[in-house]
């Protein structure tokens, strides 16, 4: 189990190392602009915007988009920054067990001692572990880069922010796992995930601008996901937590159930 | 240590058995593909034994039936008195698989791949792995990716063998090989059959199975035909005779005892023949012939020609 886990490290370790450059370079972007663009009266800007629009793109108040939180959370966190990790996840996901039958390398690795159960929670480990170290870098430059520009960032918010995405995007591979075992191809697993993704995107877009779906927006995985609010309150909902954990130690549970039965 | 149980046959049967399957059935598509039907096979513990028949006979998904990637319809198989579905894990600590097409990681070097797939053994025999990659002549410190289809087919076989396993199942093990390679491959296995080692293979070449097994097992359209002693199959003898000749011969004539088939060709006569030639021989040479010519037939033509009834 160990010369999996070592091996995909280092498989991956290249890939994450990109990974998180983008990221950076994104966030270096938006902290970059925020000294300048704060001293232009943001209120009075964002409110030249349609509001669905603020809306969609995650603002809650017009008064905190004014906020670094805010638009940070706005330009970077809500969207961009999920979308970029869940295109690492599901790819990890999809290649896991749909691209490794893809690829027919999967034929060798089960002849050898090990169940397929340990085989996939093995790869399973490396793309949680590196999610979690993607949204920790993320995290650490975010403050990191506040610093630097001087803009007043609570540590307490980030460490809620780093709580909440680990387990939000731990959540998203836990549906790509379930997809990746029901799947034929990696780019199928991929490109499914994130159109689910998305689709709860805009799904939460639909319940702040739609009032009739306002009652339903528990049923988007966003639900659990404010970015804004975490950095600004800092304050973690645990059952949101218990639920995404819910959500990957289910997809997981699934996708070894059946990939167990498949024949290859 | 557990005290087996049963009739003294039995037990004896059960210690000295390394493969047995029973009734092993395997439906693809709901039955539409009848990939494998009620195999009954036994492999005794030592032997080579060779899986013989054309593509897409049912070779490959015994295979795979045995190392439990895919399950059965109905039936079971047991590896060394071990249920295959059950104990798989611990089944595969003993085998060495060496799979018909050959997909390793690409993007690391040949001993990063021994190093990797050394990580599931529980003990490798590093003098052991050192000699046959130098009998096979693999450079291991190039990429897995720039390897030709016979390098790869080497690492596989370094990769199956390295742990000195206690059974060897090896998928049509020498397609991509050279010549010479081929006798190294045969010679490797003879060599492991010294230290008890069983070894079980598919394969489509005739002359393969001839020159190291012990028992072949004959199988066709997912069906065991026959399983039958290498002597046996060797004494069948069963050949190709080209006759050229511009002489009309009736068919009829050519006909008789050992001969399987007659048909007329461009130049001449072509014969499948069983058994000794001797007669064969003798009763041409009273035509007027030009030339002889003397071969082995295809597998496809054996099963057309010899096993058509089963």
């Amino acid at each position: 189990m160990i010369n999996i886990i070592i091996q995909k490290f280092k498989e991956q370790f290249r890939g994450v190392i990109y990974y998180f450059i983008g990221l950076f370079a994104y966030a270096w972007m938006i902290t970059g602009f925020y000294p300048s663009i704060s001293k232009v009266d943001l209120e009075k800007l964002y409110s030249t915007y349609p509001e669905e629009m603020l809306k969609f793109f995650g603002a809650t108040d017009m008064l905190s988009l004014s906020k670094f939180e805010g638009f940070i959370s706005m330009e970077f966190l809500s969207l961009f920054f999920i979308l970029i990790i869940s295109f690492y996840v599901a790819a990890s996901a999809g290649s896991t067990i749909a691209g490794s039958i893809e690829r027919k390398i999967i034929e060798f690795q089960l002849s050898q001692p090990i169940s397929r159960i340990k085989l996939v929670l093995s790869e399973a480990f490396v793309s949680l572990f590196y999610t979690l170290i993607l949204v920790a870098s993320s995290s650490l430059s975010m403050f990191g880069l506040a610093k630097v520009y001087d803009v007043d960032v609570s540590i307490k918010g980030l460490l809620a922010f780093f709580v909440v995405a680990t387990a939000f995007l731990w959540a998203i591979y836990g549906i790509a796992i379930f997809i990746s075992s029901l799947l034929k191809t990696k780019i199928t697993v991929a490109a499914a995930t994130l159109s689910l993704v998305m689709g709860f995107y805009v799904f939460t877009a639909m319940t702040n601008m739609v009032d009739k779906l306002r009652n339903y927006d528990k049923l988007s995985l966003f639900y659990m996901y404010n970015p804004q609010k975490l950095l600004e309150t800092g304050a973690i909902d645990w059952t949101h937590i218990e639920i995404l954990l819910g959500i990957l130690i289910l997809g997981l549970i699934s996708s070894l159930i059946i990939f167990n039965n498949k024949d290859l | 240590m557990k005290r087996p149980k049963g009739t003294i046959e039995e037990i004896t049967q059960q210690i000295s058995l390394a493969i047995q399957t029973k009734g092993l059935t395997k439906y693809y598509l709901n039955g539409k593909v009848k990939a494998l039907r009620n195999l009954n096979l036994e492999v005794k513990e030592g032997e080579i034994f060779g899986f013989i028949g054309p593509n897409g006979a049912g070779k490959t998904t015994t295979i795979k039936l045995l190392l439990d990637l895919v399950r059965p319809t109905s039936g079971a198989a047991k590896i060394f008195n071990q249920d295959t579905i059950k104990n798989s894990v611990k089944i595969r600590r003993n085998i060495g698989f060496l799979p018909g097409e050959i997909f390793l990681p690409e993007n690391i070097t040949g001993i990063k791949c021994i190093q990797y797939f050394a990580g599931f053994k529980t003990k490798v025999d590093v003098k052991y792995l050192k000699s046959i990659t130098g009998k096979l002549g693999l450079d291991v410190n190039k990429k897995v990716g720039d390897y030709s289809k016979g390098n790869k087919q080497k690492l596989a076989i370094i990769l199956a063998m390295m742990h000195k396993p206690k059974l060897l199942i090896l998928d049509e093990p020498t397609s991509g090989l050279d010549p010479l390679n081929q006798q190294t491959f045969y010679d490797l296995v003879a060599e492991a059959k010294r230290w008890g080692t069983t070894t079980f293979f598919s394969t489509h070449i005739l002359e393969e199975a001839e020159k190291i097994c012990d028992r072949v097992g004959i199988i066709k359209n997912g069906k065991l035909l026959n399983i039958e002693d290498i002597d046996d199959f060797r004494s069948k003898n069963i050949r190709n005779v080209y006759i050229e000749t511009d002489e009309h011969i009736p068919l009829l004539q050519l006909r008789g005892p050992g001969i399987k088939k007659v048909e007329k060709t461009k130049d001449g006569y072509h014969l499948i023949t069983v058994g000794k030639n001797g007669d064969v021989i003798k009763k041409i040479s009273k035509l007027g012939i030009e030339d002889i010519k003397i071969s082995e037939p295809s597998l496809e033509e054996i099963f057309m020609h010899y096993y058509k009834n089963h």
